[in-house]
């Protein structure tokens, strides 16, 4: 099957990551413009190690301290694809967490979120034209303990990226979340190696390829009509009662 | 430049009208029929085809209940109160969409181009 894709440039928000940096890959195949952001040294660098000639052009966009000049720089070039994997990890429990945490990780992952998606629909709506795409978690719905701001962060901007779809869907923008379990990166990676689970659950780990493939797909012609909703991909991991 | 062959085009473009259709006089929503999100994509295209920054609450004059609402609450003058909230239209505006209320929404192309024409002054 041949997939088609009537967008050119998409942006990438946490590109250096191991998701954005694999999916950069894949669309550059497609012959697709990927515009890679960095919240931080770090994850320039990794950009940069990976994609030397789009370091330059990286976008420095925190949610944590999102400024017109910071947007004006992500939406340079017209947006027709957004991939979202911007998600800082913050593991405490809720009886634990400081005012202060707990003020700054919803105003960053909720509030900053959707100023950055106000101004990329914005700018979508003027081409009508655009697509959405949030790489949840199975923490949204499932979360570990620890999770609770993780999770009801990733919840929350699951309804926003529904709502969009709901409210733009009639003017060419579509929007949908997309789940995912155990991923052998980032985070889920530290969980694997720190409690030594890699045997156990060898059968339910996403692989960053196969993640990144499936966002290819999702981002394409023949995938827009699922919008509006939630999807997960997570090889069976929260499917059943007990591991 | 009069900013109001742009928006009568922008206006014609989206609600699928001629723009013969469409003069300053002409009210937005009671007339054109223009709903929530066309009045999103209105606002969208102005701030792109004319460079400006908009504020859909001000642009399409959303809170005037609210405004007079808090006014009366507040024993404050209704007119004063609206000047205060839109400064970019002009008394005698202010003064006639006072009048006109109780027909429906009051918003007209005017005000979508004295919004306009403020912030290109206020750019100045």
């Amino acid at each position: 099957m041949n997939i088609g894709f009537q967008g050119k440039t998409a942006l990438i928000l946490g590109g250096s990551s191991s998701i954005g940096l694999a999916l950069t890959r894949l669309l550059q195949d497609e012959g697709l413009i990927a515009i890679l952001t960095h919240a931080s040294k770090d994850g320039l660098a990794r950009i940069k190690g990976h994609f030397p000639d789009l370091a330059t052009g990286s976008p420095h966009l925190d949610f944590s301290d999102v400024s017109d000049e910071a947007l004006a720089s992500a939406l340079e070039n017209d947006v027709d694809y957004l991939i979202d994997l911007a998600q800082a990890d913050h593991e405490t429990y809720l009886a634990a967490a400081s005012q202060t945490d707990m003020d700054a990780y919803f105003k960053a992952h909720v509030t900053g979120r959707l100023r950055v998606l106000k101004a990329v629909t914005r700018s979508m709506l003027a081409r009508r034209f655009g697509r959405l795409l949030h790489v949840s978690s199975t923490a949204a719905t499932l979360p570990a303990p620890g999770q609770g701001l993780y999770g009801a962060a990733k919840r929350a901007t699951e309804g926003l990226y529904q709502s969009f779809a709901l409210e733009l869907g009639s003017r060419g923008v579509s929007a949908l979340s997309l789940r995912l379990g155990l991923v052998d990166a980032g985070r889920g990676e530290r969980f694997l190696d720190r409690e030594n689970r890699r045997q156990d659950l060898a059968q339910k780990i996403v692989t960053v390829d196969q993640a990144a493939a499936t966002l290819l797909f999702l981002l394409s012609d023949q995938a827009l009509a699922l919008t509006c909703t939630t999807i997960t991909m997570d090889a069976g991991l929260t499917a059943q009662k007990y591991l | 430049m009069n900013p109001f062959p742009i928006i009568r085009l922008i206006l014609a473009e989206i609600l699928d009208l001629d723009v013969d259709q469409i003069s300053p006089e002409t009210y937005v929503i009671r007339t054109l029929q223009a709903e929530s999100i066309d009045l999103l994509e209105i606002g969208v295209a102005m701030q792109h085809r004319l460079g400006i920054g908009v504020d859909d609450d001000l642009l399409f004059l959303k809170n005037v209940r609210t405004v007079l609402n808090r006014a009366k609450r507040d024993a404050k003058d209704p007119l004063d109160a609206l000047k205060s909230e839109y400064p970019h239209l002009s008394e005698n505006r202010v003064r006639h969409i006072l009048a006109d209320l109780s027909a429906g929404p009051v918003l007209r192309v005017e005000d979508l181009v004295a919004y306009a024409e403020s912030f290109g002054q206020a750019k100045g």
